[in-house]
C-alpha cells in the first residue's frame, strides 16, 4: 500500500537513473530503495530523452511502496523541460514527443510543446522555453522548476514576474554526493574526453543528489508553495500505467475473413499438405490447439508469423512452438509434433497468461528482407524492433574508464583483452591478480582505481542497439505503447525473397527500435516475433544451389530424407561433423563419438544434453546408453524419462516431473519451469519448492529423493533446450550432415562463405584438406565472391581478401561475366578501373598466379606501379586501352624480383587472408618437427595410456570452471594429420594459459586418455616450437 | 686502393680478420688492390683532388647510450654493470636509456621500468640529468672543435664533423678520427664510435653498423668510391628514412638488402615512392650531398617539462605550461625581446607527438600570453592519452620597436611592476620561490 502523505511533503519530480544513458549514476533499484527509505510516497523517474527503464521502474517502485510517476527529461539542443504524464493519454503524448524528438529532423522542442501538451505537465527552468510557452498563451500545467543548485533565484524571480507557478525540484542525477565521481566519469566516457575537460554545461552540480523533504524545505523558506506544488503535481500524475492486454498485430484474411476463420482454413489446408489426410489423432490435436489459440486471441499472431515465414523458402521454426500442430501445418515449424511426441503445454496451456513466443530462424542474409517486408506491410508507425540495451561489461567498462584516464591503447589492451564477457561481477582487481591468464601482469597505479570504478558502472546501460530479431507490431500505432527511435542500422534487403517485390510501398531505410529491451517489452505486454538469423540455413541453401549448378541435381529434402540416409548416420555416429550445424563443437563431436549413435532420436537428446543445464549428466548418460544399469529417480518417473535413460534432459522435463510426481497442474508446472531460470524470482521459487516437496511426499517419495530431484530441477536455471527446439535443430543438423557426406566440397565452401561457424576459416580449410579436398588459392578468373566447391576442389572466394573494397570485387566479377575471362595481367589492368591498392591486394593474395605463371608476385607489383604512374600521365583524350597497346614493351624493363620466400609468403598471406593458405603453417617448421620425437595426431589412439609429445597448432578453446571453482580449459589442436582434443587441468592451465596463441606452433607433452572411444591428450607441459 | 679501414681500440687488426668477418656475413668487402694499401695513412682525397672532383670527408661521432656513458664517467663503479636511466620516483616510468649490459638482459628503451626490473633485477636506475648531458655535450663539442670548425651536433653525444679541410693539420681522416677518439677517451673518459666516409649518410651508417654488428670495433672507414659496395650487403633499414611503411613496401617488392634496392632504376623507385624514390635511389648508392651545418642561433625560446608521472589532468598540464611560460617570458624580458607566436608541443605516453601554435600580438609578459597559451594547449591536446612531455616555444621574436605602440603604457603599469617584482624575487630565490595560483 502506498503510504499516506504528510503535510508539506516534497516529491521528487525530476530524477535521473542510469537509464539516462551515461548521465545518471545510480540504478533504478537503488533510487527507489533510497526514496522509500527517505519516506517519500511518490517518485518520478525522468530519464533524459527516454523511457528506457520504465518497466523496471514501475515494478521496483511498487515493490518499494512508492507511487511511480511517469515522465522524461526532454533535452533538445539548447532547450529542456521535464514532461510528466497525467494519465494514459498523457503517456501517449510523452511517447509521441520522444519519438519525434529522436526521429524528426525538424523537431524543435518549444514549437512542439506549443501544440502537443495533451494531459501532460511541464516543468522547466529553461527561461527561454518558459517565456515562449507563456507568450503562446500556455497557462495550465506549466511550472517553473526551481532547482536550488541551478539558477534558483533567477528562475524564481522570472516565475513571479510572469506568474508561472513555481515547483521545487532537485534535478537529481545521483543518490549521494560521492556518486558525483561516477557521474563525471560517465560524462567523460560519453563525451569522449577527460575528467578535467568536460564542458561545464554537460555536468550536473555535485549537489544534484537525492535529498529528503526536510532538507528541501530548508531551501524554500521564501516560497513554500514550490514544495506544495510538487505534491500537487504528483497527485495529478498518479495513474496506473497498464495496457491490460497483450499487444498483437491484427490480421485479416484476403477475403475479409476474421482471423479465427482464416486460421482454421489455413490449418486445415496445412494438415492435408503435411499428413495427406485427417487421422482422428490429428483432428483431435488440431481442434484442441485451435480452440486454445482462439480462446486466448492468438490467431492473428499465428497468421502474421505464418505470413512472414511464407516469404522465405527455407526457415526453421524453433523453440517450443515446434510442439504445435498448428505451427507445423502452417509451415512455421518442420518437426511432426505427433510422431516425435512433443509436449504442447510447454508452448501454450490454458493457465498461461503471457503470450506464446514463436521464434523463427531465417538464413542470416535473408533476415533484412523479412524485416523490410514486415515494415512495409504493417507500416512504419506500427512496426519496430526490440532494442538491446548495451551495457558496460567488465571489458568495456575497464576500456572506457582507462581511456578517460588517458592510458595508452597498448596498455589498455594488456589488461582488457584477456577479459571475457562471462566474468562474473566481483572484485576485478583481485580477479586479475589471481587469474592465470594474467600471470606476470602487474597492476600499477592508476589501474586499481580504474578497476574499482569499472566495478561500479558494470551493468549500466550505455546505448541502444537492435535486438537480433525481435519485432513488435502494434495495430493502432506504436506511439500508444512506447516511444520509438531510429537505430543506426540500415536495412539492406538482398532481394533474395522468392516472391520478389511484393508491391508494398517502400519507405524506410533506418530500422527503428522501441525504447525497451526484450524483458521490459514483454512485461509491458508487447508481443514480439523473433526473426532470427541462422547461418546454417544459408549454408544448406548455398550448398544445394551449388549441387544444382554443378551436377544438375535438385536436392529436395521433402523427397530425400536425410534421417534415413545410412552414410549420414554413420558420419554423425563417428562425430566427423566439423561444419555440421550444431554438431560441430568439440564437445558435441566427442559426445557423438562416445555414444556411437547417429540416429535422429539420439541427436535430439544430444543437442539438448550438451546445454549447460544438463551437461553435468553427460557422463552418466553415456554410461547408461552403453548399457550401464540405473535406477529411475522414482517409479512414477520411469516411463516419463525412459527415452532419455532416466535423466532430465529437456526444459519441459521440469514441468512433466512436477506434474507426474508432485501433482502440479499444467500451468503452474510451466510457471515453475519459467521461474527456475529467473534469478530475481527466488522467493516464488521457494513457494514452489514447498509445494513440490509436499506433492511428491504424498506420492510416497522420501525427502532424500525429493531433494535429489529438486537439485536436478534447479540445474535447469542454466541455459537449456526444450525437446521441440532440439528436434527442430536436429532436423537442420541432418540436412547439413547429408550435404557434408555427399557433397563435401560444396558443403565446406558454403560453410566458410557464410562465416560465423564454430571454427575459424583456417580450421575449416585444414578440415577440408583432411577430408581429401584440394584447397585452391583465390584466382582472378576462377574465384567467386564466396568460396566455391566442386568435386574434390574448394576454391577460396574473393571475400577472404582483407582490406579489399566491395566495389573492386564487384567490378571484377561483373567484368568477367560481361566480357569473359582475363587473358593476362595487362588485360586485367586495361579492363578494370579501380584503386591500385585493391589490385595490389589481388596480387599479393596470389590471384594472378595461374594467369601469369612466369611472373612472381613482386614482379606483378612492379607492373602495377608502372601502370599506375603511366595511367596518370596519359593524356585525357587517349583511352587506357590504346595506351597499353602502344606501351606493352615497357614493362619488360621493370625489375624482376624472385618469388617470395615461404616466410614472406606467410607474412603476406597472414596480412591479406588472415592465415597461411598455400600450405599448412606447420610445414614451415618441418625440419624442426622432424628432429623431435613426437606422435602424429592421427596416431594418438595407438598410444592410449602412454606419455607422448605432439605438435599442435591452436584451433579453438573453451574455459570451464571445475566443481572447486578452479579454471581449466579444453583446447583443440591440430597437426597436419588430424585435429585432436586436449585437456588442460587447473594446475597446467594456471601455468600455461597465458602462452596460448594461434600464431605459433606448440610442442605438447601429456598422457593419452580414452573415454568411451573418444581420445584426449591430458596435457602436462607445453612449449613453443 | 683502400676499401675499408677499421681500427679497434686504436690498433689495426690483421686484414685476415676482416676477411673472416666478411665471410661471416659482416658488412665488409675486400677487393683486389687491397694489398697495395700498406697502411701508410697517406693523405688522399680532398686536398689533392681539389679542382677536379671536390670530395669531402665526413666523420660521424656517436657515443652510444650517451646518458649512461656520462653517468659512468662520474661513477666508475657503474662500468660493466647493467644501468638504465628512468624517472625512478614515478610509478609509470619508462626506460629512457640503458647500457649494453642491460640490453643483453632484455631491457629496451621505452619499456616500463617495473618490467625492466623484472628482466634485470640488479639494474641500477639513474634519474635523468639533462644538465649533466648538456655539459658533457658542450665539452665534447669543444674538444671536437679543435679538429674542424664545421661541426653539426645532433642529439646528445652525436655529431657530424666535416674534415675535408683539416687533412693538412691532422693527416688522413682516419688518423684524425682515431685521434679524436683517443682524446675523447683520455680527456672525457667516453668511448666514441666513429664512422668516416665521404658524406653524412655513409658515415652515419658506418657508425650504426659498428654499434649493431660489431661492438668490439671503434672505427669504420669507408673509402671514397666504395660507398655503394659498403652499403650493398646491408639491410635496407640502415638507410635513413626507411621506416615502417617504406620498409614494408620494399618487402612486398622482395627488396631486403641495399644492393637489391641499388639495382632498381631511379624512375622505377619514383613510380612507387614518388619524390622519396629519388632520395632512396641516391641513398642506396651512398650518394648524399647534404652539407655539415653548424647550428644556427635558435630564433626561438624553448622550454620543456618532462612529467614525472604521465598525466591527462588538464588543470595540471595547464599549470605546468604556465610555469614554462613564466620561465620563457623571463628569458624574453631579459633579452628585451617580444614574441608573436606560441607553440605547444605534446609528447603522449605512447610516444605520439602533437603540436599547435597560435599568433599573438607582440608580448613579453606571461599575463598577456596566458589566454592564447591555454587555447593552444587545448588545441594540441586532441587526444585523451596521458602526456609525458610538454614543450613550449616562443617564436617570431623581435625587439619592441614599432610594436611598442600597441601597448598603451597606462594600461598595465601594475602588471608590469608586478612582473618586475616577481622577476627580482625569482632572480634572487629561484623559480620556485613564488608562483601564481590559478582558479579553475
Amino acid at each position: 500500500m502506498p503510504r499516506p502523505h504528510q503535510q508539506g511533503d516534497f516529491i521528487h519530480l525530476h530524477v535521473h537513473s542510469n537509464y539516462s544513458l551515461c548521465r545518471g549514476a545510480n540504478s533504478i533499484e537503488d533510487i527507489c530503495g533510497r526514496a522509500s527509505e527517505m519516506g517519500f510516497s511518490h517518485l518520478a523517474l525522468t530519464d533524459t530523452n527516454g523511457i528506457y527503464g520504465l518497466a523496471w521502474f514501475l515494478q521496483e517502485a511498487r515493490a518499494q511502496n512508492l507511487t511511480p510517476l511517469v515522465g522524461a527529461f526532454l533535452q533538445h539542443r539548447a532547450n529542456h523541460a521535464v514532461m510528466l504524464a497525467k494519465n494514459l493519454t498523457g503517456y501517449r503524448t510523452l511517447c509521441r514527443t520522444l519519438t519525434a524528438l529522436h526521429g524528426d529532423e525538424a523537431f524543435h522542442l518549444i514549437d512542439w510543446l506549443k501544440g502537443n501538451r495533451e494531459q501532460v505537465i511541464l516543468l522547466s527552468d529553461d527561461l527561454a522555453l518558459l517565456e515562449a510557452l507563456h507568450q503562446a498563451g500556455v497557462r495550465d500545467d506549466l511550472y517553473a522548476e526551481i532547482v536550488p543548485h541551478r539558477n534558483r533565484h533567477k528562475t524564481l524571480q522570472f516565475a513571479r514576474k510572469k506568474n508561472i507557478p513555481p515547483v521545487a525540484s532537485q534535478a537529481a542525477y545521483f543518490l549521494d554526493r560521492k556518486d558525483f565521481e561516477v557521474h563525471r566519469l560517465l560524462r567523460a566516457i560519453d563525451l569522449n574526453t577527460t575528467l578535467t575537460r568536460i564542458p561545464a554545461h554537460e555536468l550536473a552540480s555535485p549537489e544534484a543528489h537525492l535529498i529528503p523533504t526536510a532538507e528541501m524545505q530548508n531551501y524554500f523558506p521564501d516560497c513554500p508553495e514550490a514544495i506544495t506544488n510538487s505534491k500537487r503535481i504528483a497527485e495529478q500524475c498518479t495513474f496506473d500505467l497498464n495496457f491490460g492486454k497483450n499487444i498483437f498485430p491484427s490480421f485479416q484474411g484476403p477475403e475479409g475473413q476474421d482471423a479465427q476463420t482464416y486460421l482454421q482454413q489455413q490449418v486445415e489446408r496445412g494438415v492435408i499438405w503435411r499428413y495427406g489426410s485427417f487421422s482422428p489423432e490429428v483432428r483431435q490435436r488440431m481442434d484442441f490447439e485451435l480452440d486454445l489459440i482462439n480462446r486466448k486471441g492468438f490467431a492473428p499472431y499465428f497468421l502474421v508469423v505464418a505470413d512472414a515465414v511464407r516469404q522465405a523458402p527455407r526457415t526453421c521454426g524453433r523453440g517450443s512452438a515446434a510442439s504445435s500442430l498448428v505451427s507445423y501445418s502452417l509451415g512455421i515449424t518442420h518437426v511432426d509434433p505427433i510422431k516425435y511426441d512433443l509436449f504442447f503445454e510447454r508452448f501454450l496451456n490454458p493457465g498461461r497468461v503471457d503470450p506464446p513466443d514463436i521464434d523463427v530462424d531465417f538464413p542470416w542474409d535473408e533476415r533484412d528482407d523479412i524485416i523490410d517486408y514486415l515494415f512495409r506491410k504493417y507500416g512504419r508507425s506500427c512496426v519496430a524492433m526490440i532494442a538491446n540495451h548495451n551495457c558496460f561489461k567488465a571489458r568495456s567498462a575497464v576500456r572506457e574508464i582507462a581511456k578517460v584516464y588517458g592510458m595508452p591503447d597498448r596498455e589498455i589492451g594488456l589488461i582488457s583483452k584477456k577479459m571475457t564477457s562471462y566474468w562474473q561481477p566481483g572484485n576485478l582487481e583481485q580477479l586479475i591478480q589471481t587469474h592465470p591468464v594474467y600471470k606476470g601482469t602487474e597492476l600499477r597505479p592508476p589501474w586499481p582505481e580504474i578497476l574499482q570504478h569499472a566495478e561500479k558502472i558494470r551493468g549500466y546501460p550505455r546505448h541502444l542497439s537492435i535486438h537480433c530479431g525481435g519485432v513488435v507490431i502494434a495495430p493502432e500505432g506504436l506511439d500508444h505503447y512506447c516511444a520509438v527511435q531510429p537505430a543506426k542500422k540500415i536495412l539492406r534487403p538482398a532481394g533474395v525473397l522468392t516472391e520478389g517485390d511484393t508491391g508494398l510501398p517502400r519507405e524506410l531505410e533506418h530500422v527503428q527500435v522501441v525504447h525497451w529491451e526484450k524483458d521490459q517489452s514483454e512485461d509491458m505486454g508487447l508481443v514480439k516475433m523473433d526473426i532470427l538469423g541462422n547461418r546454417s540455413l544459408a549454408v544448406i541453401r548455398d550448398a544445394r544451389r551449388a549441387v544444382l549448378d554443378n551436377y544438375g541435381i535438385d536436392l529436395d529434402f521433402n523427397r530425400i530424407n536425410p534421417l534415413q540416409d545410412e552414410a549420414t548416420r554413420a558420419m554423425l555416429a563417428r562425430g566427423d561433423t566439423i561444419g555440421v550445424f550444431y554438431v560441430e563443437s568439440p564437445a558435441m563431436r566427442q559426445l557423438q563419438r562416445k555414444t556411437g549413435k547417429g540416429d535422429f532420436e539420439h541427436l535430439v537428446i544430444h543437442s539438448s544434453i550438451i546445454r549447460p543445464a544438463a551437461a553435468v549428466f553427460i557422463e552418466e548418460y553415456v554410461r547408461r546408453l552403453r548399457g550401464g544399469a540405473y535406477k529411475p529417480l522414482h517409479p512414477t518417473l520411469e516411463n516419463l524419462l525412459k527415452e532419455t535413460y532416466g535423466i532430465m534432459v529437456y526444459q519441459e522435463d521440469v514441468s512433466k516431473v512436477a506434474i507426474a510426481l508432485a501433482g502440479f497442474d499444467s500451468s503452474s508446472a510451466d510457471d515453475l519451469r519459467k521461474i527456475v531460470t529467473k534469478k530475481h524470482k527466488r522467493h516464488q521459487l521457494e513457494a514452489y519448492k514447498v509445494q513440490f516437496f509436499m506433492g511428491a511426499q504424498q506420492k510416497g517419495a522420501d525427502a532424500e529423493t525429493c531433494e535429489k530431484i529438486w537439485e536436478m530441477i534447479l540445474s535447469f536455471a542454466e541455459y537449456s533446450f526444450c525437446k521441440p527446439h532440439s528436434a527442430s535443430f536436429a532436423l537442420v543438423s541432418f540436412q547439413s550432415a547429408y550435404l557434408r557426406v555427399h557433397y563435401p566440397a560444396e558443403f565446406i565452401a558454403a560453410v566458410i562463405s557464410n562465416q560465423g561457424g564454430y571454427y575459424s576459416a583456417f580450421a575449416y580449410i585444414s578440415e577440408a584438406r583432411r577430408m581429401g579436398l584440394q584447397v585452391l588459392l583465390p584466382d582472378i578468373n576462377e574465384s567467386e565472391q564466396k568460396y566455391s566447391g566442386r568435386g574434390k576442389k574448394v576454391r577460396v572466394g574473393l571475400m577472404q581478401l582483407k582490406g579489399i573494397t566491395q566495389n573492386a570485387v564487384k567490378t571484377v566479377l561483373a567484368e568477367r561475366q560481361k566480357n569473359g575471362l582475363f587473358a593476362s595481367f595487362a588485360d586485367f589492368l586495361s579492363r578494370v578501373t579501380f584503386d591500385a591498392a585493391d589490385i595490389a591486394i589481388f596480387i599479393k593474395a596470389g590471384t594472378f598466379d595461374t594467369l601469369e605463371p612466369h611472373k612472381s608476385r613482386p614482379e606483378l607489383l612492379w607492373h602495377l606501379y608502372w601502370w599506375q604512374s603511366h595511367k596518370k600521365s596519359a593524356p585525357a583524350t587517349g583511352t587506357t586501352l590504346s595506351l597499353f597497346e602502344e606501351n606493352t614493351v615497357l614493362p619488360d624493363e621493370l625489375p624482376k624480383p624472385p618469388a617470395y620466400s615461404s616466410k614472406e609468403l606467410w607474412q603476406m598471406e597472414e596480412e591479406i587472408l588472415g592465415f597461411l593458405l598455400s600450405q599448412h603453417p606447420l610445414t614451415l617448421y618441418k625440419e624442426q618437427i622432424q628432429r623431435l620425437r613426437h606422435v602424429k595426431g592421427c596416431d594418438l589412439h595407438k598410444h592410449i595410456g602412454e606419455h607422448v609429445h605432439t605438435i599442435g597448432w591452436f584451433i579453438t578453446a573453451k574455459v570451464v570452471s571445475t566443481r572447486h571453482k578452479q579454471l581449466m580449459e579444453f583446447i583443440s589442436f591440430e597437426d597436419t594429420t588430424a585435429i585432436y582434443e586436449t585437456t588442460f587441468f587447473p594446475k597446467v592451465y594456471t601455468r600455461f594459459a597465458y602462452m596460448m596463441t594461434d600464431k605459433r606452433p606448440f610442442l605438447l607433452q601429456g598422457r593419452v586418455d580414452e573415454q568411451f572411444g573418444a581420445i584426449y591428450l591430458n596435457v602436462e607441459k607445453i612449449q613453443f616450437l | 686502393m683502400k676499401l675499408l679501414f677499421i681500427r679497434a681500440g686504436g690498433t689495426r687488426r690483421p686484414i685476415s680478420m676482416w676477411c673472416g668477418m666478411a665471410l661471416q656475413g659482416f658488412i665488409f668487402l675486400i677487393i683486389p688492390g687491397l694489398a697495395a694499401w700498406a697502411g701508410t695513412g697517406r693523405p688522399f682525397g680532398a686536398l689533392t683532388l681539389i679542382g677536379k672532383t671536390m670530395s669531402r670527408t665526413i666523420l660521424h661521432i656517436d657515443i652510444n647510450d650517451f646518458p649512461v656513458a656520462v653517468e659512468r664517467v662520474l661513477e666508475p663503479r657503474l662500468r660493466q654493470r647493467p644501468v638504465a636511466v628512468a624517472i625512478e620516483t614515478s610509478s609509470r616510468a619508462l626506460i629512457a636509456a640503458r647500457s649494453r649490459e642491460a640490453a643483453a638482459n632484455g631491457v629496451q628503451r621505452g619499456m616500463p621500468l617495473h618490467q625492466a626490473l623484472k628482466y634485470c633485477p640488479d639494474l641500477t636506475v639513474l634519474p635523468p640529468n639533462e644538465d649533466l648531458y648538456r655539459r658533457a655535450t658542450t665539452a665534447l663539442l669543444q674538444l671536437l672543435g679543435r679538429f674542424t670548425p664545421v661541426i653539426e651536433p645532433l642529439r646528445f653525444g652525436h655529431a657530424y664533423l666535416d674534415l675535408t679541410g683539416s687533412c693538412r693539420l691532422f693527416g688522413s681522416a682516419v688518423d684524425a678520427a682515431a685521434r679524436a677518439q683517443r682524446e675523447i677517451r683520455n680527456r672525457l673518459r667516453l668511448d666514441a664510435v666513429a664512422g668516416v666516409a665521404s658524406n653524412k649518410l655513409v658515415s652515419k651508417v658506418a657508425s650504426d653498423v659498428i654499434i649493431v654488428a660489431s661492438p668490439q670495433t671503434a672505427l669504420c672507414d669507408v673509402n671514397h668510391g666504395e660507398e655503394q659496395r659498403f652499403l650493398a650487403p646491408l639491410q635496407v633499414g640502415y638507410l635513413p628514412g626507411v621506416q615502417k611503411t617504406i620498409r614494408s613496401q620494399l618487402t612486398e617488392l622482395n627488396v631486403h638488402r641495399i644492393q637489391e634496392l641499388a639495382g632498381i632504376k631511379s624512375e622505377h623507385l619514383q613510380m612507387v615512392f614518388g619524390r622519396f624514390g629519388l632520395l632512396l635511389f641516391q641513398r642506396a648508392r651512398g650518394i648524399d650531398d647534404r652539407p655539415v651545418q653548424p647550428p644556427r642561433r635558435s630564433p626561438e625560446i624553448v622550454e620543456t617539462a618532462e612529467l614525472a608521472d604521465d598525466c591527462n589532468d588538464f588543470d595540471h598540464l595547464r599549470r605546468l605550461t604556465f610555469a614554462l611560460l613564466a620561465r620563457a617570458t623571463r628569458r624574453l624580458r631579459r633579452d628585451q625581446l617580444f614574441t608573436q607566436r606560441v607553440t605547444v608541443e605534446i609528447r603522449y605516453a605512447d610516444y605520439r607527438d602533437a603540436s599547435a601554435h597560435s599568433r599573438t600580438a607582440a608580448a613579453q609578459n606571461d599575463a598577456e600570453l596566458r589566454a592564447s597559451t591555454e587555447a593552444t594547449l587545448q588545441n594540441a591536446l586532441a587526444r585523451r592519452v596521458r602526456v609525458r612531455k610538454i614543450t613550449l616555444r616562443l617564436g617570431g621574436l623581435g625587439p619592441a620597436s614599432s610594436q611598442l605602440g600597441l601597448f598603451p603604457a597606462q594600461e598595465n603599469p601594475k602588471t608590469e611592476a608586478l612582473t618586475r617584482a616577481l622577476d627580482r624575487i625569482r632572480d634572487r630565490f629561484g623559480d620556485a620561490a613564488i608562483r601564481f595560483g590559478y582558479a579553475a
